[in-house]
């Protein structure tokens, strides 16, 4: 999972979250809970979870695998996995051995498993100069931080910015702070969250999980045209500090290359601190609050402040070599053609400042846990011969810490066309914090997928985390879905799953104890150099839930039906 | 592969053939279901070969990583740590020593010049290690008693400096095709060892001697393990002429003690003179370890163990050649390496359970001299007792062949084991005359357990390929050393097949599994020389 950092899922800091119990109001960008209420599901997406290709793949599943391979990827000789870094492509080749041992197929590059992923390692150094009645100029790391958007070395914009509240277009609730504007070639200004902020029942309401974050605004702005977007970072609207997020910003910043980016807006970007924004706010005669205030209220209008903005970025940008591992299980029968994905990031944070004498970023829950779960899983369905149904990719993604960089150009540039894909499972951390009597998938809410998913837990001895309940509500804070590799298929229209590590409910624990120690972990070990062997991954308590996801993934693999998204979920397929 | 070191002898020697060994009956073999899959051992193959590996040096991170590589196998196996603490590591002491030495002769003002005169080093863990002692000539300084050669007969070297000359005196008596490699400076200072020598000095002179250019590097910094047991605390080499002084100080002459050394009945001659040695050692500490997996055995005799290693280091990133810097190591010995981890899969997957235990075994440092099966050898895991070893190195890459290759198959009850394991996958065993004329018993892990007194022996490539023409195995094998060994070329081909390898995984396995079930452990075949050092050891244990 990467943090829900201002920096848009590139920051690479270590970032406490601090989980609050219970539903909030300022949710943003949160996914639509209701959706799936009762909504009828063909029983071609329940009983192949239970079949007996299900259950051979759901038996196969072995203790000793999984604790190997977790074991040798998160040893300190991985040296935290980072990308573009040694430990990162030992990770890789490690991937690619196993897969290689198990005899899938190679559905990388030119017949090998590695599906390369080239990437530019980005630092930014930049101007910005407010005119006025008073000029000054905006100190960067200070008042500001900015970047180039885009593939470009240089970005600049001079001229009279814009405010634009929010910067949402959100049809669903009929809103579009662009409607007045034409912020062609001028600097927008945005505010970070949505509406939602004042008016939480749009929380329940609003479509896609990024409407509150930068990376979200700024393409909005670009796509409309502006040569430069500020988001204003204010105290409680985004999650981190103003220091972590102009730390994240100073560090290198990862980004996709050559087609793998086309299509993205060019421009200035960055972030303005909540001091100077009252500055600017205040030149124009207002204030910051009532900006907010004015922003939330439907019918806001944009509007050009009085003010002249100067703002330059370079770029400083080096090379980095990643890669995705991906490998192919044949399919049989009518259903051959089609693809199902089941994901993990092996990626992590790498070696950075040493946090109690250590300064290796292990990630063993996140996500050496995930990547020896998807290899266990791997193993037990090619020990399963000629089953009908799709191929099965097991993809092992890079980048994930970096922004979802590896999901995304896989889903660029899929082994197999995506109408073919029919459905993606993303593992992003395992639950070995004691016997869960419950399993959650977030997004079970928006597909059919949820169904199977169902049927799954129900055969292994599961309860389905119960819609509403607290580790629920808490992955729709946190909006788990958003962050993590599942995010660019279900951007894509394939409907995908993230198979969730906190339950509900353990065995001889009191109710709430799960959150507990998620809580835990997002504040003490999450992103943190001791997220490493010392925390327990009880097998007896990994693997049934590992049997879990192989029935899912088989399920779905062999259903007659490809899973539907649900009329409503913040995802679709494009037209075809 | 370890690279000949010095001291080892010339090549040409004379056939002795010992006449054959009574080969035992084939042991009742289980019909155990042995098979491993060409895909695994490639894969194996393939990662610890990998440029990100970087060619496995000793101390460096792409042998760290091989290392771990191998446990993650053994713990997906289910096998049980047998290394430090419940892990599959067993850490391995070595010692980079650079020496800075001093030596003079008893009387003499002017003390000897390194390395003009004498190369010194020293095998303690101590930065000042000292030697002074009245010297011994020792002739070669072999004991041979099924040769009927004893140079330290009637002598007492206890506490004393023992001086030999390089090699043997007679390569048709000494035949290191059947016997040990007498004349290598590591069976000298073993020998002097046991018997309690302070110091072994080899003189540059008599028929065998090298050039002194050969000798030098020894100044240079050696690694080796650090705890050293059995070891003379000094040993190095004097100078054809420093020697002769020495002998004359004492009133004699090293012509003549030369020419004496080499007829039979020779005796031990006290010099009459004194020398005092000292080494600085400048010390540099280097971790590595074997990994170390043990398959339980089933029965009361659990606590005998066979071992079947392979070493897992290479030598790491070195000269360019066509823009290449890896030495992969591919042959030698990621495939060796493959070889233990494909046994130690069909068998776990096999179900077998025999009487002994099985340790499966990855050694560190043998090519910088066989250091981790040294250790091994003689740490192995507590409530073990080691009484049989095969050892893997180079192993075949090339294709199916008809025949298997064997080094030490006539040496002890294993060779039996292993003829009887091969027929069952229908395959002749052959042993190459030309590979124990080259020392190759000597010069890999198989040794280490040999010198400890444990029956051991090599599976190594047939010769006799599968759909290829007679010769071709051997002219690949000639290929290998001369345009791949220690190269950066000794890395995975596309044309490479596994179809080779796995036969000898399943002789391989067969082999342990009959060894591990027999009535009796291995030993070493009555007349062999290496016979004396298991009884030995059988003694100690007792």
């Amino acid at each position: 999972v990467i943090p829900r950092a201002p920096a848009g899922g590139t920051a690479a800091f270590a970032l406490a979250l601090v989980v609050l119990a219970g539903p909030r109001g300022a949710a943003q960008g949160a996914p639509r809970q209701d959706a799936a209420a009762a909504r009828p599901v063909p029983v071609s997406q329940t009983a192949p979870a239970r079949s007996a290709a299900a259950t051979a793949v759901a038996r196969g599943v072995g203790a000793e695998a999984f604790r190997a391979h977790l074991d040798f990827l998160a040893d300190d000789a991985l040296e935290g996995r980072g990308t573009g870094a040694r430990g990162g492509a030992v990770a890789a080749r490690y991937i690619a051995a196993q897969f290689a041992r198990l005899g899938l197929e190679p559905a990388g590059d030119q017949g090998t498993y590695f599906q390369a992923i080239p990437l530019e390692g980005r630092r930014f150094s930049s101007g910005a100069t407010m005119l006025g009645p008073d000029t000054v100029a905006l100190r960067p790391g200070d008042d500001i931080v900015l970047y180039v958007a885009g593939g470009d070395s240089a970005a600049a914009a001079r001229g009279r910015p814009v405010f634009v509240g929010y910067g949402l277009v959100a049809p669903e609730i009929g809103w579009d702070d662009y409607a007045a504007a034409d912020v062609r070639g001028r600097v927008v200004i945005a505010l970070a969250g949505t509406p939602a902020e004042r008016d939480s029942s749009l929380a329940r309401r609003l479509e896609r999980a990024d409407y509150a974050f930068r990376q979200y605004k700024v393409e909005e702005a670009l796509r409309h045209g502006a040569a430069g977007a500020l988001v204003i970072w204010r105290e409680r609207a985004v999650p981190a500090s103003w220091a972590q997020v102009a730390r994240a910003w100073l560090d290198e910043q990862m980004a996709l290359v050559g087609p793998d980016s086309a299509g993205a807006p060019h421009g200035v970007a960055g972030w303005l601190n909540q001091p100077a924004a009252e500055r600017l706010a205040a030149a124009a005669g207002a204030g910051l609050a009532q900006w907010v205030s004015e922003a939330g209220t439907p019918g806001f209008r944009a509007r050009e402040l009085p003010v002249t903005l100067e703002l330059s970025a370079t770029a400083l940008r080096r090379r980095v070599r990643a890669a995705n591992v991906v490998a192919r299980l044949p399919g049989s029968g009518p259903l051959a053609r089609e693809a199902v994905v089941l994901g993990a990031h092996y990626d992590h944070l790498g070696i950075g400042p040493a946090v109690a004498g250590d300064s290796i970023y292990n990630g063993a829950l996140d996500n050496a846990a995930g990547t020896a779960a998807m290899l266990a899983i791997a193993e037990a369905a090619a020990r399963v011969p000629g089953r009908a149904g799709r191929a099965i990719y097991f993809v092992a993604f890079t980048a994930e810490e970096k922004g979802l960089l590896g999901s995304e150009a896989f889903v660029r540039r899929p082994p197999v066309p995506l109408p073919r894909i029919t459905a993606m499972l993303n593992i992003d951390g395992i639950g070995a914090f004691a016997m869960p009597r419950d399993v959650a998938a977030l997004g079970a809410e928006y597909s059919w997928l949820g169904a199977t998913f169902a049927a799954a837990a129900a055969a292994e001895g599961f309860r389905v985390t119960p819609p509403g309940s607290t580790p629920l509500e808490v992955a729709r804070q946190q909006d788990f879905f958003g962050r993590s590799d599942q995010l660019p298929f279900a951007r894509a229209g394939v409907p995908a799953l993230d198979l969730y590590f906190v339950a509900d409910e353990y065995v001889g624990r009191p109710r709430g104890w799960g959150v507990q120690q998620l809580d835990l972990y997002l504040r003490e070990r999450y992103h943190q150099p001791n997220d490493d062997l010392s925390q327990p991954f009880d097998a007896r308590y990994v693997i049934p839930q590992l049997r879990a996801y192989a029935r899912t993934l088989v399920g779905t693999a062999t259903s007659v039906d490809g899973p539907q998204w649900y009329p409503g979920a913040p995802y679709r397929r494009p037209d075809s | 592969m370890l690279h000949l070191r010095i001291g080892s002898l010339s090549a040409a020697m004379l056939a002795l053939s010992p006449g054959p060994l009574p080969l035992r009956p084939p042991a009742a073999l289980e019909p155990a279901p042995i098979s491993i899959a060409t895909r695994v051992l490639r894969a194996h193959v393939a990662f610890l070969a990998d440029d990100a590996l970087e060619g496995r040096a000793t101390g460096s991170h792409g042998d760290l990583v091989a290392m771990k590589y191998v446990a993650a196998q053994f713990r997906r196996l289910g096998l049980e740590p047998a290394g430090d603490s419940g892990s599959y590591l067993q850490r391995v002491p070595l010692l980079g020593r650079t020496p800075s030495p001093s030596l003079r002769i008893a009387g003499e003002s002017a003390a000897l010049r390194a390395p003009d005169d004498y190369v010194l080093v020293s095998n303690a863990d101590d930065s000042v290690s000292v030697a002074r002692g009245e010297v011994v000539f020792a002739g070669y300084g072999i004991v041979a008693p099924n040769r009927g050669w004893d140079d330290y007969a009637g002598a007492d070297v206890a506490g004393k400096i023992v001086m030999v000359l390089p090699g043997d005196p007679d390569s048709t008596r000494f035949d290191r095709r059947t016997g040990r490699p007498w004349s290598s400076v590591r069976e000298k200072w073993d020998e002097a060892a046991r018997r309690g020598a302070t110091a072994l000095l080899v003189a540059d002179a008599g028929p065998r001697a090298i050039p002194w250019e050969a000798v030098q590097p020894l100044m240079a910094e050696r690694i080796a393990l650090a705890r050293q047991a059995g070891a003379v605390t000094l040993w190095g080499w004097l100078r054809d002429s420093a020697a002769a002084r020495l002998a004359a100080r004492g009133g004699h002459d090293l012509a003549r003690l030369a020419q004496r050394a080499a007829a039979p009945g020779f005796r031990a001659v006290p010099l009459g003179v004194a020398l005092e040695a000292e080494v600085r050692s400048a010390l540099r500490p280097i971790e590595t370890w074997n990994v170390v997996a043990r398959l339980p055995g089933r029965g009361a005799r659990r606590a005998e163990a066979l071992v079947v290693g392979a070493h897992h280091d290479h030598i790491g990133i070195g000269e360019p050649e066509n823009g290449d810097s890896i030495y992969n190591g591919a042959e030698d010995n990621a495939s060796g390496t493959a070889a233990v981890l494909g046994a130690a899969e069909a068998i776990a997957r096999s179900g077998a359970r025999p009487e002994r235990s099985i340790l499966f075994v990855a050694f560190a440092a043998e090519e910088l001299g066989l250091l981790g099966s040294d250790w091994f050898a003689a740490h192995p895991p507590p409530g073990t007792r080691l009484v049989g070893a095969v050892a893997l190195d180079v192993q075949n890459l090339y294709g199916a062949t008809r025949d298997i290759g064997t080094v030490g198959v006539a040496q002890s009850s294993l060779g039996a084991l292993l003829r009887a394991a091969a027929r069952s996958e229908g395959l002749r065993t052959q042993e190459d005359p030309d590979d124990l004329r080259r020392g190759r018993f000597f010069r890999s892990d198989n040794y280490s357990f040999a010198r400890a007194g444990v029956p051991s022996l090599r599976i190594v490539n047939g010769t006799d390929f599968v759909g290829r023409p007679p010769g071709w195995g051997a002219e690949m094998r000639e290929r290998y050393w001369q345009e791949r060994y220690h190269r950066p070329s000794d890395q995975l081909a596309d044309w490479m097949s596994f179809d080779g390898l796995a036969q000898q995984v399943r002789v391989l396995s067969r082999t342990l599994l009959a060894a591990a079930d027999a009535p009796a452990a291995p030993t070493w075949a009555a007349g062999s020389d290496f016979l004396p050092l298991q009884e030995q050891a059988k003694a100690a244990a007792q």
